[in-house]
């Protein structure tokens, strides 16, 4: 007869991390799998075994996770680092990236299609202040991306007022050549109304008018433009031809007119003594959506519109220093110790044993884990918060301000030549 | 069809206790029986079948047993109790509890507390003289969690474990 095992292993399979993990192990045990094809990050998650194990003293007592447990805690944090400096990043180059080229991703934050830029440093753009400019450009009639047109209606004896939506309407249903042809009953947005008299008028009633003198602080003005040979910079001669069409079209008119829903009134009524046969109207068409029509020659708004669109990847694993490195591992340990705390705190934070009960530590481990997460997760926000672009151009701008600050106590020396 | 089911590995609602939870309790319990508080006592299972008994009494001189077992068990140490039997003499017993945690003793050890067999705590020999099973693991019917052995010190000649 044999002498009994003094010491039987236990015929149910215990739950226990163990002392090291195994790299092999690590890919096919991934919940979400980014990295799972990333040696580096492969063996980190094991290594993270063997931390979280000595971290939780699983030499002494048993820790009621498995490996597969740490090596997700692993890849969880060190998507959570990729999240928060994504963020950061999107911060600093939203500004410049919009309307660049967006991309597809997949469940797991991959890029399908499109370039990642979550690594690139962005040329500034400031391509917010630009697409401003555009409608303001517009609006002034000086440029824009926003389609103008014009059309014309004859003006008849002794009427008025005219429908201008009505004029466009049937003059797009009448010939579909026309830019506008496509109207369909969408509202217009009338920009300007005018006339067109003979430009010899310039000559008699132009620029003498009232205008005051408006050549280069010379006489200019009281001489014919294409007899005068002062030197000028161009922005003069563009200001003065602003003027002198400011002046043709309201202080020599002699007509004004008001615009209510489209409809116009021209006052004085036309008659047949004094009217242009012409008034012509420049217009655009609404449409709904409007904000995000484009030009023949306008871009970027299919691109980055806001920071969801933005190309960013998962920051690949082996970009990520030893700051990172060292910032995943503490809060892959916070994770483990959050689901070993749930696993001990099923029962209440209570189990029984044999003629008692038996308090574990789930409340603890949970409360640590909370902890942990959100001061690590608090951390990195604030250092990060230090290291925005603006935030870098106010510390150089302190440290010059300081540094002239120096510089102005510095006893200043009397040149002697 | 068979009427043999299988208990889910993982309890489906609304129950709470499945197989995963049961086997978290017995490894929790085995750790802190036996690598936390650490006692442990020989076992000593009376061999029935090659006893001899008294044929009308019951009691048997000399005792077969099995090899011992080192069990790990929570002891509880009741102490030494003197008792003036009869008015004739004082008599010293000592008493002790013992705590089996069940799961481990059956499916580990295949191992079986009845009364009357012995076990060795320190140096001492005792008799199981009671049996109790008080609880059930979070009320399963089919989950009874531990054996209270009550014991006490076997008198010199009744059983000698060596």
């Amino acid at each position: 007869m044999s002498y009994p095992d003094l010491t039987p292993s236990s015929s149910t399979s215990a739950i226990i991390l163990p002392a090291t993990g195994t790299t092999g192990d690590v890919a096919a045990s991934l919940a979400i799998g980014y990295y799972k094809t990333t040696n580096t990050f492969l063996t980190g998650a094991a290594a993270q075994v063997a931390f979280t194990y000595k971290r939780l003293g699983g030499d002494i007592l048993d820790i009621e996770i498995k490996a597969e447990n740490v090596y997700n805690h692993y890849e969880e944090a060190v998507l959570e680092y990729s999240y928060i400096v994504n963020l950061h990043q999107a911060r600093n180059a939203l500004g410049s990236a919009l309307g660049s080229a967006t991309g597809s991703f997949d469940h797991t934050g991959d890029l399908t299609t499109g370039t990642d830029t979550a690594l690139k440093y962005p040329k500034f753009q400031f391509d917010y202040a630009f697409r401003t400019a555009d409608k303001f450009s517009t609006e002034a009639m000086v440029g824009g991306t926003e389609p103008i047109y014009s059309a014309s209606l004859d003006t008849v004896t002794d009427q008025a007022d005219y429908d201008l939506q009505a004029i466009v309407e049937a003059a797009a249903a009448a010939d579909n050549t026309l830019p506008y042809a496509s109207i369909d009953g969408k509202r217009i947005k009338v920009r300007q109304v005018y006339y067109v008299t003979p430009r010899q008028m310039w000559r008699f009633y132009g620029y003498y008018g009232g205008l005051n003198v408006v050549g280069d602080f010379h006489n200019y003005g009281q001489y014919a433009d294409d007899s005068t040979f002062n030197v000028i910079p161009p922005w003069q001669n563009k200001a003065q031809a602003i003027a002198y069409e400011d002046h043709l079209y309201t202080r020599t008119s002699h007509f004004s007119y008001e615009l209510i829903d489209n409809k116009l009134r021209l006052h004085p009524t036309p008659d047949t003594n004094v009217s242009p046969e012409k008034f012509w109207f420049r217009f655009s068409v609404e449409t709904a959506d409007t904000a995000f029509a484009t030009g023949s020659y306008d871009s970027g708004v299919e691109g980055v519109n806001n920071m969801n669109t933005l190309p960013f990847e998962n920051i690949p694993f082996d970009k990520i220093n030893s700051m990172g490195q060292q910032w995943i591992r503490k809060y892959a340990l916070a994770l483990s110790k959050e689901t070993l705390g749930q696993v001990r705190g099923k029962f209440g934070n209570s189990i029984p044993i044999p003629g008692d009960n038996i308090s574990l530590n789930a409340s603890e481990l949970l409360s640590q884990a909370a902890n942990e997460q959100a001061a690590l997760k608090e951390e990195l926000n604030k250092q990060l918060d230090e290291m925005l672009y603006s935030k870098l151009a106010e510390t150089d701008k302190a440290m010059i301000d300081n540094t002239d600050a120096i510089v102005a106590k510095a006893p200043l020396k009397i040149y002697v030549g | 069809m068979s009427d043999k089911w299988t208990r889910p590995t993982q309890a489906p609602p609304p129950l709470f206790v499945g197989d995963k939870e049961k086997d978290l309790v017995k490894q929790v319990n085995d750790e802190i029986i036996e690598r936390v508080v650490g006692q442990q006592i020989l076992y000593f299972s009376i061999d029935l079948e090659t006893t001899d008994f008294h044929p009308v009494y019951g009691e048997a001189l000399e005792k077969n047993f099995y090899h011992p077992v080192r069990v790990y068990a929570l002891v509880e140490f009741q102490g030494v109790e003197s008792e003036f039997m009869d008015n004739f003499v004082i008599d010293k017993s000592t008493k002790l509890k013992v705590f089996f945690h069940k799961r481990r003793l059956t499916e580990d050890q295949n191992l079986f507390v009845r009364e009357g067999d012995y076990i060795r705590y320190g140096d001492i020999y005792y008799e199981i003289v009671k049996t109790i099973e008080p609880k059930l693991l979070y009320g399963q019917v089919d989950s009874r969690f531990e054996i209270q052995a009550e014991c006490i010190r076997a008198r010199k000649g009744v059983f000698e474990g060596a």
